[in-house]
């Protein structure tokens, strides 16, 4: 919500997780009617966000910090943007070390790359104009201090 | 006015490495997508991730996001600050609370608590304790009853402060 001078401010519901986008929306449509009376402020948007977390918390794998940084670029089709994936703290196992791109391009052939590639393309994720993901044509290392 | 949804919703997985700093990853989902299905390729995703970085994942979250295509003018003077405090009883005996900012001054008392017996007031403990309505406390509980209701004021963070001061 937002108020005269420019301020937001928002309002936290919870809802069960079982719950669809369908039902929450609509009884968010309720109270936000209701909302609409009680506040000077306006509605400008909503956001329903599922969370979900270990039960118990899992050690990290090794040491490589989470700036090092696997950036994934996908192609949605040739007239939609392509679009990239970070990874973070990627492992060393990937990264090339031979030839051109020896200690900065990932290994588009390793078999961790294509399943990763795979799961994203056979699942549906999209740039955010929703253009569906086609193929994933060129990966490497970046650091994002 | 209508609230027009974004192109796509989010996931967003967090990671924690061995120095416990954190990241995440984002990707995007055309906006139909159920939460159901896309909560199914978040778990095979994660499973490919863990695969390719040495943090270890600490959960994701999927999010979908309305925008309201012409707002409304705010109220003249109205400050997010100025909160209305809801309380609420739980199924389970325990309590909740929401925050309405810019609370508006014809529901309050002398005192800052809220008048239960308005109209508006009613009319929003009718929509938050009904049956229909899904709403529940963090821990899953539903929301049975209004317990307290109260005015309170909250510091202004900086980027409230007047941009012409």
């Amino acid at each position: 919500m937002q108020d005269d001078s420019g301020s937001t401010s928002a309002v936290t519901l919870f809802a069960p997780s079982s719950a669809t986008i369908a039902d929450i929306d609509a009884s968010i449509t309720v109270v936000a009617s209701i909302l609409a009376s009680l506040s000077g402020a306006v509605l400008i948007t909503t956001r329903i966000r599922y969370k979900w977390v270990p039960d118990s918390p899992v050690p990290a794998g090794g040491s490589t910090p989470i700036t090092r940084t696997g950036i994934f670029f996908f192609s949605t089709g040739s007239s939609t943007p392509d679009a990239l994936i970070s990874i973070p703290a990627i492992k060393d196992s990937v990264i090339e070390t031979s030839g051109p791109g020896a200690g900065v391009r990932i290994d588009l052939s390793n078999a961790d790359v294509t399943a990763f590639a795979s799961a994203v393309v056979d699942n549906g994720f999209s740039n955010p104009f929703a253009d569906v993901f086609e193929l994933l044509f060129a990966a490497y290392l970046q650091s994002r201090v | 006015m209508a609230l027009v949804n974004t192109p796509t919703g989010q996931l967003k997985i967090d990671y924690r490495d061995a120095s416990g700093s954190k990241g995440s990853t984002v990707l995007h989902f055309p906006y139909a997508t159920l939460a159901s299905v896309v909560v199914t390729a978040a778990d095979l995703i994660s499973a490919a991730m863990n695969a390719l970085s040495d943090a270890a994942i600490d959960g994701y979250s999927i999010t979908y996001v309305k925008r309201e295509d012409t707002p409304a003018t705010p109220t003249a003077g109205s400050r997010v600050e100025e909160k209305g405090n809801f309380v609420w009883r739980t199924d389970n005996g325990r309590s909740t609370r929401f925050t309405i900012p810019a609370i508006v001054d014809s529901v309050l008392n002398d005192s800052g608590s809220i008048d239960k017996t308005d109209a508006l007031i009613v009319a929003l403990v009718a929509a938050v304790t009904d049956v229909d309505l899904i709403f529940a406390s963090a821990d899953g509980s539903d929301i049975t009853a209004l317990l307290e209701a109260y005015q309170s004021f909250r510091r202004s963070t900086k980027r409230q402060l007047p941009s012409d001061r």
